[in-house]
């Protein structure tokens, strides 16, 4: 079972707030998908060329240039925005 | 269907804005019941934008297959001004500010836009219970769910609420509710398709595809979404100008058809498996070559996909922070919650997200962690390897291979929602196709006392014309059954 400090750990990780009741759902419901995938562990490991097994078959380049966006993108995009400041996301101090 | 509408359109038997009234009508009639939409878009735009293409035939013009033929979207497929929520709590109130590039496309061959479509959140889940905003239930029996993720798009087919839909196939999201709902379920090969504006959930594994009431409809629509993109560097090119529509031949003499030992387990309902040995018989009176093969990598399929697809998740789903992207949490009193940034990322991804997202950013988080990246990420990336070369190896000797879509039919509403791993089990046919990056389609073969059974064609990498050519083949025999009897 996985220990209620490394849930902790991995929810402040992960950025998502948790209460007591679901540190120990997630004890119990990431354990149990754990075991499931541990039979992973128990296959022989296999050296692989990376390249053939690449999944991308294209990627293709692009030129870098500016795109131009219309005006109705830029207003749909800062109503989106939680709060506003001079035409820019406002965000809580960082430091 | 798409073909005969728009005969229908051609030769003045109906007008586009008829058309669109008669789909929004049955929207306003039975989806309260079904619940397959989120948004329905205002009727007096969209048959404003019928009454364009109405002016356009009126004038003698040309249009596209697709002209004025209505469907829907799926919430996680961005069209401007329109909110797009993915089944979220966290975007109730996001308004996409751009077109996917499906859109666009589909804009380009004039489609009509009926609305966006329920979905699990983010598109995580099996069937559709997981949205924060309403559960869809099965058109063809209610107290069953319609599968998932894409529930709504496919609830919205089957229920003759659109004529088409698109969704998004990550691990079995088109193609398992297809199968559930009696519909035409395409995923394409990663990459046939532009992702973006597509909310990414798994960025390696994640697919735009179709539902459809035909193989003929699924094949129209794609040669229209079909291509490569600017914005999505990942998306291929078109190598004919031949459209998928046009390979549609009938003819699968010679075509050899391998069928997988590993996809038929004991656990298979009955009545899937013989469905699935009726479809066998047709294949083989239309000439295909049935070959048994293997893929011997694919009983690691489900096991390599919860470590690959949360890794991935953990890092997509980072941005729904409740700044850049989601509502910032309020308090009871209305203040915004936290002390210190950490503390309103804290807050508003733990209001934000749903169960099943947490549980799957939290797997993700762990399996990346400093420690246990090797054994779980490291090891399950080399799988994945192996199981494309399964592939690989069995495509030098079939065009096709054949497997149910899904191990059951339809399941009630609220059987595995307390235990996530019954839940994961329903995606075991579908996964491998996501992780080798081949195409694969859901194609209704019968029923299982009126719940629809799916089988599952995948083929080579972008060959969607055989895989598409095989699959109508196989329909089109049924229906002549169905006339004969």
């Amino acid at each position: 079972m996985l220990d209620a400090q490394t849930v902790e750990h991995i929810a402040h990780l992960a950025r998502i707030g948790i209460t007591e009741e679901e540190k120990s759902q997630y004890q119990e419901d990431l354990t149990r998908v754990l075991g499931f995938v541990d039979e992973l562990k128990a296959f022989e490991d296999v050296e692989v060329n990376n390249e053939e097994s690449s999944l991308v078959r294209y990627a293709l380049p692009r030129t870098d240039t500016a795109l131009v966006h219309d005006g109705k993108e830029r207003e749909l995009i800062l109503e989106n925005m939680p709060e506003v400041a001079g035409g820019a996301l406002k965000v809580r101090q960082v430091l | 269907m798409i073909r005969q509408l728009h005969q229908q359109l051609i030769e003045g038997k109906i007008t586009a804005e008829a058309l669109a009234l008669e789909y929004l009508s049955r929207i306003e009639s039975a989806d309260k019941e079904i619940g397959a939409y989120l948004t329905v878009f205002e009727k007096e735009a969209v048959l404003a934008e019928a009454r364009k293409i109405d002016a356009k035939i009126a004038r003698g013009e040309e249009i596209d297959l697709l002209e004025g033929i209505p469907g829907a979207i799926k919430d996680n497929i961005l069209v401007q001004g329109v909110r797009a929520t993915a089944g979220s709590k966290i975007l109730e109130n996001y308004i996409a500010p751009h077109d996917a590039t499906v859109i666009t496309r589909l804009r380009e061959a004039g489609a009509l836009f009926l609305g966006k479509t329920n979905m699990d959140e983010f598109a995580m889940g099996s069937s559709t219970e997981n949205s924060a905003y309403q559960i869809t239930k099965n058109p063809r029996d209610i107290t069953r769910v319609p599968g998932g993720s894409s529930g709504g798009s496919a609830a919205a087919v089957a229920s003759q609420m659109a004529v088409w839909a698109l969704g998004s196939d990550t691990g079995g999201s088109i193609r398992q509710p297809a199968a559930f709902c009696g519909v035409v379920g395409l995923k394409p090969t990663y990459g046939r398709v532009s992702r973006s504006g597509l909310m990414a959930m798994a960025s390696s594994l994640d697919q735009i595809g179709t539902f459809t009431d035909s193989v003929e409809d699924a094949a129209i629509l794609l040669s229209r979404i079909a291509g490569e993109d600017s914005m999505d560097n990942t998306a291929a090119p078109t190598l004919t100008n031949k459209s998928f529509e046009d390979g549609l031949t009938g003819d699968i003499q010679g075509v050899r058809v391998g069928i997988p030992e590993e996809y038929m387990s004991e656990s298979i309902d009955p009545s899937i498996r013989e469905a699935l040995e009726v479809a066998k018989k047709n294949l083989e009176s239309l000439g295909a070559v049935l070959v048994p093969v293997s893929l011997p990598h694919t009983k690691m399929a489900l096991a390599v996909y919860y470590v690959l697809m949360p890794a991935e998740v953990s890092s997509n789903i980072a941005r729904l922070d409740g700044i850049r992207f989601g509502v910032t949490h309020t308090d009871t009193d209305g203040q915004k919650s936290g002390d210190s940034l950490l503390d309103t990322y804290l807050q508003n991804r733990q209001h934000g997200l749903g169960k099943e997202v947490k549980r799957r950013v939290m797997l993700g988080t762990y399996a990346l962690s400093a420690g246990y990246y090797d054994a779980y990420y490291g090891k399950a990336d080399r799988v994945r390897a192996l199981i494309r070369q399964d592939f690989e190896e069995v495509f030098k000797t079939v065009d096709v291979l054949f497997t149910p879509t899904t191990p059951e039919v339809a399941f009630p509403v609220g059987e595995k929602t307390t235990d996530p791993l019954t839940m994961y089990l329903s995606d075991i046919y579908t996964v491998t196709a996501n992780l080798a990056g081949v195409p694969a389609l859901s194609l209704p073969i019968g029923d299982k006392e009126g719940l629809p059974i799916g089988g599952q064609f995948l083929s080579k990498w972008f060959d969607e014309e055989g895989l598409l050519r095989v699959a109508h083949a196989l329909e089109q025999k049924q229906q002549d059954i169905k006339k004969s009897n």
